[in-house]
């Protein structure tokens, strides 16, 4: 059965943006991005909350060059299959992105029984919260930045995603980036 | 020059309690108990840092009568060291505490100065918002317990700037939790 993973970019005050939404405090350094790259392999799936899914549906399809982003990244993003969980979104533009109207324990039961890689989740908070409470993620990779925001957005606010969680593994990069590796004690 | 340090334990999410206050998130690990984890805080430490509110509260608290012998001793280690107390209007409380009225930044650079082991800045809120404010605090020590509350108090809400930090140490528990130490970059800004 495919898994669904979660990961998160996180300051060291654990927020997941900036008051905007600003993300420009992320830090990347090679041993950061092999990283992510070996554990984007295992993916072809995104699940997606409806603000997430506006905010990299803007930015993929064209990333600004000057970012940086690995061409592989950038392919990944576009090419693997997208969910939205939205119920204002009638159609979605992003090259291979379908809209679900609500999540279901059965509809995520099927996605999960499905044949394919894993199934990884990005930022929504609101879907990793829900998600979480049905019992349905299986692992969370959180990627710790070097950073205090001192304000900005929690990833859960007010929400009932309570879970305690097992520690697999974990891992220091050069750049100060730290990957907290968990397993959903289901 | 002596280091202020913050020590503090922290859930995945950002919270440092529940939304009533609540601490039983805490993961306790078998092999640490409370006084283990006091004298690991107090071992490079000689003075402590209190708000007003926390030191009524906490700064002079001893430990339960059926403690066990390693909590008592890290109480009396705790209260063995120099308190400062930062509060507006109280100035003494005939004990060996040093209550600062004013000037704050000036007052603990001064501090830091002297001679001596590093400073735990004990907390309340408000007064680690100061310090991180002003820009005082040189090392913190986050325990990151394996955890996710959903909601409650946010470690910090409304500071001024973003504070880039320098990972310098991690460590992993038995149970889960991992200690991230940071110092505060001050070489960029």
């Amino acid at each position: 059965m495919r898994k669904i993973k979660v990961v998160e970019w996180l300051s060291a005050d654990g927020f997941f943006s900036g008051v905007k939404g600003e993300t420009d405090w992320f830090i990347m350094d090679e041993g950061t991005a092999q990283y992510l790259s070996n554990l984007f392999n295992s993916f072809d799936t995104i699940l997606l909350g409806q603000v997430t899914y506006k905010m990299f549906s803007a930015y993929w399809p064209k990333p600004d060059p000057s970012d940086g982003n690995p061409q592989e990244l950038t392919d990944f993003m576009n090419n693997s299959r997208k969910i939205v969980f939205s119920k204002t979104l009638d159609k979605a533009d992003w090259r291979n992105t379908d809209v679900f109207k609500t999540i279901t324990l059965k509809e995520i039961k099927k996605l999960k029984k499905e044949s394919g890689k894993d199934i990884v989740i990005f930022g929504s908070g609101s879907i990793v919260s829900k998600l979480t409470k049905l019992k349905m993620i299986d692992d969370y990779h959180f990627l710790v930045n070097p950073v205090f925001l001192g304000k900005g957005k929690p990833i859960f606010k007010n929400t009932e995603a309570k879970a305690a969680l097992k520690l697999l593994d974990s891992k220091k990069f050069e750049c100060g980036n730290m990957i907290l590796h968990y397993k959903a004690d289901n | 020059m002596r280091k202020v340090i913050l020590n503090l334990a922290i859930t995945l999410d950002g919270f440092i309690e529940g939304p009533n206050a609540e601490m039983d998130w805490l993961v306790k690990d078998e092999e640490i108990d409370f006084g283990d984890i006091l004298n690991e805080i107090l071992s490079d430490k000689d003075a402590i840092f209190y708000g007003r509110v926390s030191y009524d509260k906490w700064g002079n608290s001893l430990p339960d009568e059926n403690a066990s012998q390693k909590i008592k001793d890290a109480y009396k280690l705790m209260n063995s060291k120099q308190k400062y107390v930062f509060s507006k209007t109280k100035k003494d409380d005939n004990t060996n505490a040093i209550f600062i009225n004013s000037t704050i930044k000036e007052s603990v650079l001064e501090i830091k100065e002297q001679q001596g082991k590093n400073i735990w800045l004990y907390g309340g809120a408000k007064l680690v918002t100061t310090f991180l404010n002003l820009n005082l605090i040189d090392e913190y020590r986050i325990v990151v317990h394996p955890v996710i509350l959903g909601k409650g108090k946010l470690l910090f809400e409304n500071i001024e700037e973003r504070h880039k930090l320098i990972l310098i140490d991690t460590k992993s528990y038995k149970s889960g939790v991992t200690m991230l130490t940071y110092q505060t970059d001050r070489t960029t800004k």
